[in-house]
């Protein structure tokens, strides 16, 4: 129990250092994603150890696909939307997925330091 | 509906996800399943999505302490890919500046307007990230949301055969190419089909949605100045 609760209070602690970075820039960044590089660099530095935070960060990334389910629900408010500009929705999830996933496979696979 | 929005999103996810398990089949998608289910239920008893999103609010907020753990195995695969990093990285670069500029004008060209251009700018990338930057382009992160599911469908049901159609066949190529473009889902599915496939799609899963908060912003600020 002590484990988990230490895991999501280092977690919950990076969080709020990405929040305070991202209230000074000077431009829109998700807090988030600064917490991350926070506990990146926390690991990478050995201030932080990585059992430290595997408890918790074990259940966050199992269940990920559930956390966003109730603002996913939240589209029942744009069918109209979607309904209008079904086109333009359905090109840039398919061209842009198939061309993304060609570019960085062949990209990669030119560059790739094979040993 | 107020306290039963959270067992109902419980209940869908996990029997889904039970499902999945024993059929893993694209479409049985537990968070496509449980949305189709849960949107026909708050439709068919006519509950309004806000009564809905304050019970399930719990869930909501457990998105951002996710994307901060996502800091474990990025730490983790960094340390085994330490030599190619550099090239992983530039790939990673040109893949999500390349989802940039081909989606935005994309969507203008099929009459999309601002906001669903800001909701489909970010959809390559996981879905938390790809909604915080929904958000602060002017989108609508609940589009975003299904947007980004549907790709990962799409992208894993696909990726694989499509990959190896085109003549990418080199394994570290493939899993960097499912993780960029399909985010959570194609890892999952890279990680179904090797260990190292898995290694290498969640590293990009990562670096690309890192690289999306930085470029998406910048990208999308300079199509507007063209793009009435």
């Amino acid at each position: 129990m002590f484990s988990i609760v230490r895991a999501f209070a280092i977690i919950l602690l990076a969080l709020v250092g990405g929040k305070a970075v991202a209230y000074l820039l000077p431009f829109n960044f998700p807090a988030s994603i600064i917490g991350m590089l926070v506990l990146f660099i926390g690991f990478n530095t050995g201030v932080v150890k990585v059992h430290w935070v595997q408890p918790g960060a074990h259940y966050l990334l199992k269940y990920m696909a559930l956390l966003f389910i109730p603002i996913g629900v939240g589209l029942i408010n744009y069918f109209d939307l979607v309904i209008a500009q079904w086109p333009a929705l359905l090109a840039s999830i398919t061209f842009g997925t198939f061309i993304v996933m060609a570019i960085v496979g062949h990209v990669f696979q030119r560059i790739n330091p094979r040993d | 509906m107020f306290w039963l929005a959270l067992p109902l999103t419980l209940l869908c996810f996990f029997s889904f996800r039970k499902l999945y398990q024993h059929y893993p089949l694209p479409l049985f998608n537990p968070v496509l399943l449980s949305l189709l289910s849960l949107i026909t239920l708050l439709i068919t008893f006519d509950i309004p999505y806000a009564d809905y999103a304050t019970g399930s609010a719990p869930l909501s907020w457990l998105l951002e302490p996710a994307v901060v753990a996502l800091a474990l195995p990025l730490y983790q695969q960094a340390q085994q890919i330490r030599k190619q990093l550099k090239p992983i990285l530039f790939t990673c670069t040109v893949g999500v500046a390349s989802s940039l500029l081909i989606v935005i004008p994309l969507a203008w060209l099929l009459g999309a307007d601002h906001s669903v251009m800001a909701s489909l700018a970010p959809q390559s990338v996981t879905t938390p990230v790809a909604m915080g930057i929904t958000q602060s382009l002017g989108g609508l992160p609940a589009l975003t949301a299904a947007v980004v599911i549907i790709v990962g469908i799409v992208g894993a049901a696909l990726g694989l055969p499509f990959l190896k159609g085109i003549g990418v066949k080199d394994e570290a190529s493939q899993g960097l190419a499912m993780g960029a473009a399909a985010h959570a889902l194609g890892t999952a599915r890279a990680i179904e089909h090797s260990e190292q496939h898995g290694a290498y799609s969640s590293l990009a899963l990562i670096l690309c949605a890192v690289l999306m908060a930085f470029l998406a912003p910048l990208i999308f600020a300079f199509y507007m100045l063209f793009l009435p």
